[in-house]
C-alpha cells in the first residue's frame, strides 16, 4: 500500500475547490489563494498560514507547488487524527514518555518524513523539517503558528551534516526533536482525561453504592402511597391484584433475590416504612384519623405470629417476599374495608 | 500491553566492532548465568563478523534466524512457553565502517517478525547511528559513547517489546524461485551425532560458480548448528530447560544476492533428524529453479514417508553427488573448506 492509499484523502475535491477559489479571486496572488483555501480547510489563523507559505514557497521541489504543500498539510492533520485515536487507545508500560515518542514516531511518522522529503528541496536545512513537522502535526486550534517563533525554537536544535557534498541523514533525530513535545502534550492530556473520567466512574459508583446503601436501610412504597391516595381521592375499588402488586414492589424495594436476611433485623424498619406510606398515601382529613405508632403496633401484631417463627432465621429476599406478602396484603385490605379506622 | 515474559536483547556492534548489549532480566539468575549472558552478544555476533569478512570479498550480512522449538515430553505445565524464537540483525554501512545491531527475541507469541523487522531497521538502528552524528557534534569531548549507546539501546528494546503480542501477519509478497546449492543433513540422539552437507562436486564447474552466490560452503555448513546451539545455550540461560530449539530459517544477503537456509525437522524414539537446504534467490545463471514450497515438501516427504535422501537430491539438484562432507569437526570442517571454497 502507497503512503498516498494509507492515508488518504479527496484531492480531488479539494483541487477543485482551490480551483473555484482561484477562478473567484482571478488577479490575486497564489499565495493569497492558497493561504485562504487552507484557513478553510485547517483553520488556522491567515496571517500564520501565509508566514508559513511565504517561508516555505522557495523551498518545495521543482515540479511541485505551493498547492501540493497545502494538501499535503491537510493530509498530516489527517495523520494526525489517525494518531490521535491510536495513542488514546496506548497504555505504555509506567508511561513511559520516551517509549510513547518512539512509538508514535516509528507508526506514524516515519513514512511521512520519506513522503515530505520529496516536496522540499534537498540542500534545505534540517531544521526545517523540523519546523515543518511541528507546523503540520501540531493541533489545528494551536494559538501560535508564527513562522519566526517556530524556526528559533528549532533552529539549534539538529544541525545540517555534509560528508563531502551528501547531505547525512539525520530524519529520525529531526522527528525526535520535531515531535517529541507534541507527543508528550497529546499523551499527557490523554492521560489525564483518563485520570478525570476514572474519577468520575469513581464517584458514579460510590454514589450508586451508597444509594444501594440507602435502599438496604430503608423500604420504599411509592406505589403503596399512590394506590392509597388514588383510593382516598376518587374512592374508586381496589382490586386484590392491585394491594398484592404494591405490596410485592414495598417489599422488593428491600428484599432481594439471592441475599439472606433475618427477620429480627429488619422487622422494625419494615414496620415504620410500611406505617409512613400508608399515612402519606392519605387525605389529610384521614391523616388526622390515625395515629402513626398505632398503625406501627397494629402491624406488629399482625406480623407477631410470623415474627415468633422466623425471628433468628435466615431466609433468601425472595422467600421472605412470598411469606410476608399475605400478612401485609391483610393489613391493607381490613385498612380500606374500615376506612383506614383502626 | 503489555507484560510479556519474553527473552529480549539488543546487540550493537560499532564501526571499531565494539559491542555493546542490553538484555532484559526479568528473573533472579545465577552469578555463572549472569556472565555467560555478557557473552551472548559476541556469540550471537560471531557469524555476522564472519561472514562480513567472507573470503568472495563481498561483504555478506545475516539478516535473520528463527528456530522451531520442541516441547520436551517431560515439560512442566509452569515453565516458560515460547511460540518463536528468532533473532533479527539490521548492518548499515556508513562512511566509517559497518555497524551492526541484532535482536534477540523469545516470545510466547508467534510475532509478526516483519513488523519487528522493520522497527530495528527502520527506526532503532537509524536512531543511533544518526544520534551519535548529532549528539557528538554537540557536546564534543562531552559526548559519552557508552552512555549514549546505553540509552538508545534501552530505548530500542521497550519499543520491541511493546510492539511484541501482536500475532503474526501473512504479507503479500512477490514469489521468488530458488537455486539449491546444499543439502545439510543433521542426525542428534543421546549417544549421537552427525552433521553432512551434500552439494555439487568439488570437480564441477558449477559448484565454484555458485560460489559467488553464497558467502562460502564452510560458512553455510556451520550456520544451523551453531545456531541451534546458541539458541539451546541462550534457554538454558534464562532456566528454560525443557524447550529444545530447532533452526527453522536462516536469512542472509550481500548486495543483491540473497541466500537463504530452510530446514524441517522430526524427533522420532528421542533422535532429532533434520534436513535442510541451501537455496539462491533467483539467480538468472541456473536452471532448475524452484519455489520455496517445492523444497518445503520435500523436505517433508524425506522425514515423513522416509523417502529415499537419494530421490530428493536429485530433485533438489541434479548436479549433487553422493558425497556427504562431515561438518562436526574442525579438521573435517577446514577439508570442506579446502576443497569447495576455492
Amino acid at each position: 500500500m502507497t503512503f498516498e492509499d494509507k492515508y488518504k484523502i479527496d484531492k480531488a475535491r479539494l483541487i477543485s475547490y482551490y480551483n473555484r477559489m482561484e477562478r473567484q479571486f482571478k488577479d490575486q496572488d497564489q499565495l493569497i489563494t492558497v493561504a485562504k483555501f487552507l484557513v478553510n480547510q485547517i483553520g488556522s489563523s491567515y496571517e500564520d498560514i501565509y508566514g508559513i507559505l511565504l517561508y516555505f514557497q522557495d523551498k518545495i521541489i521543482i515540479g511541485k507547488s505551493l498547492l501540493d504543500f497545502a494538501i499535503e498539510w491537510i493530509r498530516a492533520q489527517k495523520i494526525r487524527l489517525e494518531y490521535k485515536k491510536y495513542l488514546i487507545r496506548a497504555q505504555y508500560p509506567l508511561n513511559d514518555l520516551a517509549l510513547a515518542i518512539d512509538d508514535c514516531i516509528f507508526r506514524f511518522f516515519l513514512d511521512i518524513d520519506k513522503h515530505l522529503r520529496m516536496l522540499i528541496k534537498e540542500e534545505v536545512q534540517e531544521y526545517n523539517f523540523s519546523g515543518l513537522y511541528e507546523i503540520f502535526f501540531s493541533p489545528y486550534d494551536i494559538k501560535n503558528l508564527n513562522i519566526d517563533d517556530i524556526l528559533l525554537r528549532h533552529m539549534h536544535n539538529v544541525p545540517t551534516h555534509y560528508q563531502g557534498t551528501n547531505k547525512i541523514g539525520v530524519n529520525i533525530i529531526i522527528l525526535r526533536s520535531a515531535l517529541s513535545n507534541i507527543v508528550v502534550k497529546d499523551y499527557e492530556d490523554f492521560l489525564f482525561s483518563r485520570k478525570e473520567e476514572e474519577a468520575m466512574k469513581t464517584k458514579q459508583f460510590d454514589k450508586k453504592f451508597s444509594s444501594k446503601k440507602k435502599k438496604i436501610y430503608e423500604f420504599n412504597g411509592a406505589l403503596l402511597e399512590r394506590m392509597i391516595k388514588t383510593y382516598c381521592i376518587s374512592k374508586k375499588e381496589i382490586f386484590p391484584s392491585e394491594i398484592e402488586k404494591a405490596i410485592s414492589q414495598f417489599l422488593s424495594s428491600y428484599l432481594r433475590f439471592g441475599s439472606f436476611y433475618k427477620f429480627a433485623e429488619f422487622k422494625d424498619v419494615m414496620t415504620k416504612c410500611f406505617a409512613e406510606d400508608i399515612i402519606r398515601g392519605l387525605t389529610d382529613n384521614k391523616k388526622n384519623q390515625i395515629q402513626k405508632n398505632r398503625l406501627e403496633s397494629a402491624i406488629s401484631e399482625a406480623l407477631m405470629k410470623f415474627n415468633k417463627k422466623y425471628h433468628d432465621s435466615e431466609l433468601d429476599g425472595q422467600a421472605l417476599r412470598k411469606d410476608l406478602t399475605p400478612i401485609l396484603k391483610d393489613i391493607i385490605t381490613h385498612l380500606i374495608n374500615t376506612n383506614f379506622i383502626l | 500491553m503489555k507484560n510479556i515474559d519474553a527473552i529480549l536483547g539488543l546487540f550493537f556492534a560499532n564501526e571499531d566492532e565494539m559491542v555493546y548489549d542490553k538484555i532484559k532480566i526479568s528473573q533472579d539468575l545465577t552469578e555463572e548465568s549472569e556472565n555467560n549472558l555478557k557473552m551472548l552478544s559476541f556469540k550471537y555476533f560471531g557469524p555476522v563478523f564472519l561472514t562480513e569478512m567472507c573470503s568472495g570479498g563481498d561483504p555478506w550480512n545475516i539478516d535473520f534466524i528463527e528456530s522451531g522449538l520442541i516441547l520436551q515430553s517431560q515439560g512442566s505445565y509452569d515453565e516458560k512457553r515460547f511460540q518463536s524464537f528468532f533473532t533479527i540483525n539490521s548492518s548499515n554501512e556508513t562512511i566509517d565502517g559497518i555497524t551492526n545491531l541484532s535482536a534477540l527475541i523469545a516470545s510466547p507469541y508467534t510475532e509478526d517478525t516483519k513488523k519487528i523487522t522493520d522497527g530495528l531497521s527502520e527506526y532503532i538502528h537509524p536512531a543511533i547511528t544518526q544520534g551519535k552524528i548529532v549528539e557528538e557534534n554537540y557536546l564534543g569531548d562531552r559526548f559519552k559513547y557508552s552512555k549514549f549507546i546505553q540509552r538508545e539501546l534501552n530505548r530500542g528494546l521497550n519499543l520491541i517489546e511493546y510492539s511484541l503480542g501482536s500475532s503474526r501477519k501473512v504479507y503479500w509478497e512477490e514469489q521468488h524461485n530458488y537455486y539449491c546449492v546444499g543439502l545439510i543433513e543433521r542426525i542428534v540422539s543421546k549417544y549421537y551425532k552427525a552433521s553432512n552437507l551434500i552439494t555439487i562436486d568439488k570437480d564441477n564447474s558449477l559448484r565454484k560458480k555458485c560460489l559467488e552466490f553464497i558467502p562460502s560452503y564452510y560458512v553455510m555448513a556451520i550456520l544451523p548448528d551453531y545456531y541451534e546451539k546458541l539458541i539451546d545455550e541462550t534457554l538454558k540461560l534464562f532456566n528454560v530447560t525443557t524447550i529444545d530449539p530447532s533452526i527453522r530459517l536462516i536469512k542472509l544477503h550481500s548486495y543483491e544476492k540473497r541466500v537463504i537456509y530452510l530446514e524441517e525437522y522430526i524427533v522420532d524414539n528421542n533422535v532429532k533428524k533434520s534436513y535442510g537446504v541451501i537455496l539462491i534467490e533467483d539467480p538468472e545463471e541456473f536452471n532448475d529453479l524452484n519455489k520455496i514450497s517445492f523444497y518445503k515438501k520435500n523436505l517433508r516427504l524425506i522425514l515423513d514417508q522416509n523417502k529415499d535422501v537419494h530421490d530428493a537430491m536429485v530433485k533438489f539438484n541434479p548436479n549433487f553427488t553422493v558425497k556427504r562432507w562431515d561438518t562436526l569437526t574442525n579438521e573435517n570442517l577446514n577439508d570442506l573448506e579446502a576443497n569447495l571454497d576455492n
